[in-house]
């Protein structure tokens, strides 16, 4: 077998990326190693060290809310938001004490398509419970502030930010939330330019109802770069195997099950025309 | 007179209440934040529970006073339990 070969079947191509000499003959052997090498690097990529290994410094527990919250600084200097599993209520379709488990699984998901959204979110222990911390992000509104300020709401209509509210409506399409109200959605301003943070995960994956209050963007072109990354992960055999195993780590068979289904249909969809029809509206909702 | 607290995390961890929500002869009336309040007002939050239409607005009283604190959980904005004001 050929590195080349080798490289379409398991890894893919990226721009960038490692160049290997496509003409070399390679042993099965070697052929293993770099796959393990691979797997090895996806969750490497899956990691975050510097929340997961982050020693607490103090942690603070947040008025409101269903379900616990904490505000956490670590002693590297990292903050988080901490959302212990034994603090979650019972509510929805989502099975009991799970929701922390959805924050890092949308992570996942948002890190292996490379969409830049969500902050990293790992599962820890603080304090003797297990639950997701989410980095905390400084200095933000929330979308509805946007929305509401006359100067900034103009940014709204900048390609760049238009670009990056279709990305997150695909993106929560794909994990299936029910929760992407105005205040789960954070922006933050640098030099002129809005980034948008998506937070709160947990009502994902599962049969509730989908829901996304900012507007929807039915028959209008993605950009090109996000196209590049939908295709590049449906041709990508071995993200797609690291990725499912790590959301089975998390979530019912069904629902990791669901979301490939939810990524064939969908991704096919853009990575053929560009855009979503209004016409598949009830299509692209279901579970 | 039932309330609700919604609550804003700062930079520090701290919290303020960023508006309160209080149950008047049977509908809620918001005050404080104009932007939470032309919100809540205009696209209602989630019911949670089986009981009901999906969507619950300020008008709908307690029903939509019991459900803020679903809606509103992401330790950003957190929304407090009812309490009671005497």
């Amino acid at each position: 077998m050929k590195l080349e070969d080798f490289f379409k079947a398991v890894v893919g191509s990226r721009d960038g990326e490692f160049k290997p000499d496509l003409d070399s003959d390679v042993s099965e052997e070697e052929i293993t190693e770099l796959y393990d090498e691979s797997e090895k690097n996806k969750k490497e990529k899956g990691s975050f060290p510097s929340l997961e290994n982050a020693e607490k410094k103090y942690s603070k527990k947040l008025g409101g809310g269903v379900n616990e919250s904490y505000f956490v600084e670590f002693t590297n200097g990292e903050k988080g938001v901490f959302k212990p599993s034994v603090g979650e209520d019972v509510f929805g379709k989502a099975e009991p004490h799970t929701f922390y488990k959805r924050e890092r699984a949308a992570y996942l998901v948002d890190l292996f398509f490379d969409l830049h959204l969500v902050p990293p979110t790992v599962v820890k222990e603080i304090d003797e419970k297990i639950g997701s911390v989410q980095m905390f992000i400084p200095d933000t509104e929330a979308y509805i502030d946007i929305e509401y300020n006359e100067n900034k709401n103009k940014l709204r209509e900048e390609k760049s930010f238009r670009d990056q509210m279709k990305t997150l409506w695909i993106f929560d399409l794909l994990i299936h939330n029910s929760d992407r109200h105005k205040y789960n959605l954070l922006c933050s301003e640098t030099n002129k330019k809005i980034s948008v943070h998506a937070i709160d995960n947990g009502c994902s994956f599962c049969e509730d109802d989908f829901f996304f209050g900012p507007n929807e963007f039915f028959d209008e072109d993605f950009s090109e770069d996000f196209i590049k990354k939908i295709k590049r992960f449906l041709e990508d055999d071995a993200s797609q195997r690291i990725l499912e195993n790590l959301l089975n780590e998390l979530l019912p068979e069904k629902e990791v099950s669901a979301f490939f289904s939810r990524v064939e249909k969908i991704g096919n969809m853009i990575s053929e025309s560009g855009r979503i029809s209004s016409s598949d509206e009830w299509e692209i909702k279901k579970f | 007179m039932k309330y609700v607290e919604i609550y804003k995390l700062q930079n520090d961890g701290s919290q303020t209440v960023l508006a309160t929500c209080r149950l008047v002869d049977g509908v809620v009336v918001i005050e404080g934040d104009e932007k939470f309040a032309s919100f809540v007002a205009n696209e209602g939050i989630r019911n949670y529970s089986d009981i009901g239409e999906k969507r619950f607005f300020p008008k709908d009283g307690i029903l939509f006073l019991e459900q803020l604190q679903y809606n509103f959980k992401s330790g950003y904005l957190n929304a407090g339990t009812i309490k009671e004001e005497l």
